[in-house]
């Protein structure tokens, strides 16, 4: 029907405007770029770490710089997409897990060493369909180059046997540089009027 | 005959047409409302382009009219006045569409 037709495209416009703050973007290039350096420091372990770190920072930061300017939503496609990312992140565990046991199983030992080998495409493959998932329910369309990027360094890394870690410094600083490039527009765009704000307030 | 008289247009349905919703301003801010659980007065201002004012006056309309009800919430600590379709509005926009589309289609749109 058009006019549902039109009003996905009236739902789906206002999100992503709604995200066009780049907090994601530093969000996730921080990750990376941390959990590179952590690697690189041995510290691999303490990859997750920087999760637990940066996502309160992620829901300060939009408290203080994204509500001021774009008002507050929630999105009913918040909700669908917190489900199939639910769907997503338990399907991709299930992977993990699977992988796990391949890696140090030796009942399928071809599979074992294809594994060993491949990692660096497995793992770039893995957080670029996690990506290009994230792109395709929500419409963020920058989402599909950061995935090109993850793909592209992971793959060079496995093509010229450079450390994995080096995969995750270079992808997470390029999406770092591209959040701050987005952002800045963003503060640009946007600026804070005190009294919009105030009247938002006092009006609702 | 009685049926040409009480429809001379002989579009039965422009009748039905909900005025309140029709208004471009208000149709704007309804159907915005309509795809979000609930939003503050400056992500509508952001959303819908018009002026504070403007706003202001027809989100009182509609908040008359029962197809909008304001809630102050505390949101992540901080205190919103959010906005948020009534199960009312979001049935008049509903049947609005709906005769909407009838209307067009007995123009032959």
């Amino acid at each position: 029907m058009k006019e549902s037709l039109d009003l996905n495209k009236l739902e789906r416009k206002a999100f992503v405007s709604y995200h066009q703050d780049g907090l994601v973007d530093l969000f996730l290039g921080a990750l990376l770029l941390s959990w590179g350096l952590t690697m690189e420091t041995m510290l691999g372990g303490m990859g997750g770490v920087w999760f637990v770190v940066f996502f309160p920072i992620l829901l300060l930061a939009r408290r203080r710089i994204t509500y001021p300017r774009l008002g507050y939503a929630r999105f009913t496609r918040d909700r669908r997409n917190r489900r199939s990312l639910a769907a997503l992140f338990t399907a991709t565990a299930l992977l993990g897990l699977l992988v796990a046991f391949l890696w140090s199983s030796q009942s399928f030992p071809g599979l074992r060493d294809w594994l060993h080998r491949s990692i660096e495409i497995f793992f770039g493959g893995l957080i670029a369909a996690v990506l290009l998932f994230k792109a395709g329910i929500s419409g963020i369309r920058r989402l599909y180059l950061y995935a090109a990027v993850i793909l592209i360094s992971f793959a060079a890394a496995q093509w010229h046997t450079v450390p994995i870690q080096y995969s995750f410094i270079v992808s997470g600083a390029v999406i770092l540089v591209s959040g701050a490039v987005v952002l800045a527009r963003f503060l640009r765009r946007y600026p804070v009027r005190q009294e919009e704000t105030a009247h938002a307030e006092e009006k609702g | 005959m009685p049926k040409k008289r009480d429809d001379p247009s002989g579009l039965g349905s422009l009748e039905k047409i909900d005025r309140l919703i029709h208004e471009p301003a208000r149709l704007n801010i309804v159907a915005h409302l309509s795809v979000v659980e609930c939003a503050d007065f400056l992500f509508l201002l952001r959303q819908t382009g018009l002026t504070r004012g403007n706003l202001s006056s027809h989100l009182s309309r509609l908040e008359e009219a029962g197809y909008v009800v304001v809630e102050k919430k505390f949101v992540e600590k901080i205190p919103r006045t959010l906005l948020r379709l009534t199960n009312q509005g979001r049935e008049s926009f509903r049947s609005y569409r709906r005769r909407m589309k009838k209307v067009l289609e007995e123009l032959g749109g």
